[in-house]
């Protein structure tokens, strides 16, 4: 059976790989029902002569099983009830309620700010659903989108950062978000941590790591894929002409707007006692169409499939991993890393934070469901590695990156979503997207959980220290090394694809190895061996992480 | 105990709002919009990202 484990996983992992690097040029979803059904036909040929008809019989039962349907229908919820507020008019009158609060003291640029750290407020279980409903609306902020108030770069970096906060929202949201899968396994030593222990952690960290994504755009992305983003920019004089055009809204558009926001309250506070989120987003659509007299094929017209059948694809995927015991084979390797001397457990545990992100599907419950397992079995309910505090602080690291994993995955992720609103060839904002995860939210959530949510939630009558100035000073030592690497990686970027292509590797490598020591420091805190075992295990998941950033995107740079 | 509890909630406030503005800042920094009331702009936005962020939190 082990052996059967390893064979599935390598049929997966070749099968993203090829993807990843063009060599398998499908759709995601035909790759990966593809892998489903080999892995399926390998593990029944095993079964055959291991256990028998019965045991394969089984099999099929055990991959669907392993199907979590809930971000499934939570996403067509969320769509379903964005494609009623669009079609109601309900973007025109938030187009028309940013245009009055960009006319406050706190003006556009604190307006978009808003916008942009919006999903993370939302926390809505599912990014895509955030991401459906506004991201039209952060188009209209350019020229070809109506309003005109932003340039070309000024969109991309708006809608890519905007993109990066919403496909992280998932992970702390309390309503089926990502983050709930490990506050139940930290539920066995924690009592209270079903109420959240991961939560402040992760939104404290993709703030920043939005911002950072937000640099990373302007800086590398929009200079290493100059043409790639097929955006129209302002024409010479056609700036002030745009910005006094009129928009207009209607009562439908401010009625089914006020009645999207009342979802979207109902659905994070509950006031009405728990009910699944999909209730009150169902409801929320089917009040839109009645009051707002909308057709059924105008609200249509806003549903996007893509994401859901590439999620639902994904699941199977996974589900044959599961079944045929894929999973458990990755968990060996990665304890086997463990023993490495120059790795050690810091420094396996450092590129296993980052597993994710060098690995990212259409969704991060596909791997979190089967990997989270693999973590818990590091603490001392199996392998004793490490103390529960320590599991605690590896989960925030873990889950922030694995729950930011959706937005850079070329399998079908959330950010082809962003990609297709900036125009711009799948793949551009990865470097961005995968550098933010890395060197800002894993390291900073490990540093929130140990010095402030831990002494929130006491267990075993431990006390647990808490400095909010280590935060501070934590907070500002990695934005001043990241912002220092992305600017001399600009300043290095010349024009020649492979050259800047090894520049921006090295951008990531350094952040990566300051990330995997503020890791192995936050474990093992002044310990110098696991701090040098964790600079060498972020190292590794950097380059790992790198090499994927595509050299170039889109067929206009094909000549060197 | 309240206390404590007190404690825990006022450093969320003060950690989400410091990150809040910090990140107000450093995006409106990258949308080009450079001059100093244009960042204090974005901090401010950012403070209050930050702030309503900490109350969505478990207290």
């Amino acid at each position: 059976m082990e052996i059967l484990g390893y064979i599935t996983l390598t049929i997966f992992i070749a099968a993203m790989l090829l993807m990843l690097f063009r060599k398998l040029n499908f759709p995601v979803q035909t790759v990966l029902i593809a892998v489903s059904l080999i892995c399926l036909v390998v593990g029944a040929v095993f079964r055959s002569f291991t256990e028998g008809w019965v045991g394969v019989i089984l099999l099929p039962n055990e991959m669907i099983g392993g199907i979590i349907l809930h971000p499934i229908t939570a996403l067509l919820a969320g769509l379903f009830l964005s494609g009623a507020l669009t079609a109601s008019g309900g973007f025109g009158a938030l187009k028309i309620l940013i245009n009055k609060l960009r006319k406050t003291p706190i003006g556009l640029a604190g307006t978009l700010v808003i916008l942009i750290q919006l999903p993370v407020i939302a926390s809505l279980p599912c990014g895509r659903i955030i991401g459906a409903a506004l991201l039209p609306l952060l188009f209209a902020f350019g020229f070809e989108g109506g309003m005109g108030l932003l340039t070309r770069a000024q969109l991309i970096v708006l809608i890519g950062s905007f993109a990066r906060n919403a496909f992280g929202s998932c992970g702390p949201s309390p309503i089926g978000g990502v983050g709930q899968i490990g506050e139940g396994f930290l539920g066995a030593f924690f009592p209270t941590a079903s109420e959240g222990i991961l939560r402040a952690p992760q939104a404290f960290s993709l703030m920043l790591g939005t911002a950072i994504t937000a640099l990373f755009l302007k800086f590398i992305s929009m200079k290493l894929y100059p043409k790639d983003v097929s955006l129209r920019d302002l024409p010479e004089g056609g700036m002030e002409k745009k910005r006094e055009s009129e928009v207009r809204g209607s009562f439908r558009g401010y009625l089914s707007l006020m009645i999207f926001l009342a979802s979207l309250l109902i659905s994070i506070f509950q006031p009405f006692g728990k009910m699944p989120v999909q209730t009150v987003l169902v409801a929320g659509g089917i009040l839109v169409i009645i009051l707002c007299r909308i057709t059924i094929r105008d609200m249509m017209g806003g549903i996007i499939l893509l994401p859901v059948s590439a999620m639902a694809a994904g699941f199977l995927a996974a589900g044959a991993l599961a079944a045929t015991g894929g999973f458990n084979a990755l968990g060996n390797i990665l304890k086997g890393f463990s023993n490495i001397p120059f790795l050690g457990i810091a420094g396996m545990l450092a590129i296993f934070v980052q597993i994710q992100t060098i690995l990212p599907l259409s969704c991060s419950r596909i791997l979190t469901a089967a990997l989270v397992p693999v973590l818990y079995l590091f603490g001392p309910a199996k392998f004793d590695l490490i103390t529960w505090p320590q599991l605690a602080i590896v989960m925030a690291a873990y889950m922030i990156n694995a729950t930011t994993s959706c937005g850079p995955s070329p399998l079908g992720g959330a950010g082809m979503m962003a990609e297709g609103t900036m125009r711009a060839e799948t793949g551009y904002i990865k470097g961005a997207f995968t550098f933010s995860s890395m060197a800002v939210m894993a390291p900073l959530a490990a540093i929130y959980m140990k010095f402030l949510t831990l002494s929130s939630f006491p267990a075993s009558g431990l006390q647990f220290e808490r400095n909010v100035w280590m935060i501070i000073g934590f907070t500002v030592i990695i934005f001043a090394a990241n912002a220092i690497m992305i600017k001399l990686t600009n300043i290095f970027l010349s024009g020649n694809v492979n050259r800047d292509w090894w520049y921006q590797l090295l951008g990531f490598v350094i952040p990566g190895a300051i990330g995997g020591a503020i890791l192995a420091f936050c474990l093992y805190e002044t310990a110098f061996l696991p701090i040098i075992q964790g600079t060498i295990g972020g190292i590794i998941a950097a380059l790992l992480i790198g090499l994927m950033v595509p050299k170039r995107l889109g067929p206009t740079e094909t000549v060197e | 105990m309240t206390l404590c509890i007190g404690v825990e909630v006022v450093f969320t406030y003060i950690t989400f709002t410091f990150v809040g503005g910090l990140s107000g800042a450093i995006i409106a920094f990258a949308l080009d919009m450079k001059s100093p009331k244009e960042i204090i702009q974005g901090a401010v936005g950012g403070i209050i990202a930050g702030f309503l962020m900490s109350l969505m939190l478990p207290q």
